[in-house]
């Protein structure tokens, strides 16, 4: 339930925008026992907007200790700011992944990136995919941490969503008009809910 | 195997570290698994280097209540 209960905290203090590195303290305060890292690339978002990398190094075979698990959570400073807002939290919300939605596996890193990128002919309902599932869904727990419920609901009493300006409320959230649209739209209270069901 | 997903999985896989997971956020112009195997590389060494910073992105605004937001909007 830790995403789910990172979403109704932010949705508690109800300011906006919502400070990653505030998403971070949250994050930290829940997985004590590993490392997080935030890493700010200098390179284009074109290919990669962003990455997550948890790893922890192989043990030495005199030590009977588990190293500690290392998270990276990576995004490209090359893209606007509301895109690096979301690329991070998403990346850092990864770190409560567990299996089987992990990509851990050769096998599993080349299907992630095939279907990420359209190229994957498995689209049997066996669970083969459910790492790419899970990383889609990522964008929209990191959407739904960085854009209050309570915002939304406050804006559309006042008016519907078509008479509101987009590019308004992405300056007050700080996130891309793209998402801003897609939490204004009527599709997003179940996402959301499902989103809080599973989290 | 394609030589970019050969060097992504060395990388991952082969200097002394093991894989836990792994999640991407495609860019809008990766055309290709092929492309994001190759970007993938580069990105994670550039993570893993010394130099690389941890910043934190910035709120961009500054911070209102919602109430305020919706009398303002």
């Amino acid at each position: 339930m830790s995403i789910a209960k990172i979403i109704r905290h932010f949705e508690a203090i109800g300011r906006v925008p919502v400070s990653v590195a505030d998403v971070l303290k949250q994050v930290q305060a829940v997985v004590l026992d590993e490392v997080v890292e935030v890493r700010a690339l200098d390179r284009s978002a074109d290919k990669i907007r962003g990455f997550h990398y948890r790893y922890h190094n192989q043990p030495h075979a005199d030590s009977a200790l588990m190293p500690e698990s290392i998270a990276v959570a990576a995004y490209s400073i090359q893209q606007p700011l509301g895109w690096q807002r979301l690329v991070c939290c998403k990346e850092l919300i990864h770190i409560f992944d567990r299996e089987p939605i992990c990509t851990s596996s050769k096998e599993e890193v080349v299907r992630l990136g095939q279907k990420l990128t359209g190229e994957s002919h498995f689209e049997k309902v066996d669970g083969e995919n459910i790492q790419w599932f899970f990383d889609e869904i990522a964008k929209y727990q990191a959407l739904a941490i960085l854009f209050p419920f309570g915002l939304r609901e406050e804006l559309l009493a006042i008016k519907p969503p078509e008479k509101h300006d987009l590019a308004a409320i992405s300056d007050v959230v700080q996130l891309p008009i793209e998402m801003v649209y897609t939490v204004m739209s009527d599709k997003w209270p179940l996402l959301r809910e499902g989103i809080l069901a599973n989290g | 195997m394609t030589t970019s997903e050969n060097k992504l999985l060395s990388l991952l896989f082969e200097d002394g570290r093991v894989l836990e997971n792994i999640k991407f956020f495609p860019g809008d112009k990766c055309a290709s698994a092929e492309e994001l195997f190759e970007d993938a590389h580069e990105a994670i060494r550039q993570s893993l280097s010394a130099g690389c910073p941890s910043v934190i992105p910035a709120d961009g605004a500054k911070k209102m209540s919602i109430g305020d937001i919706v009398s303002s909007i």
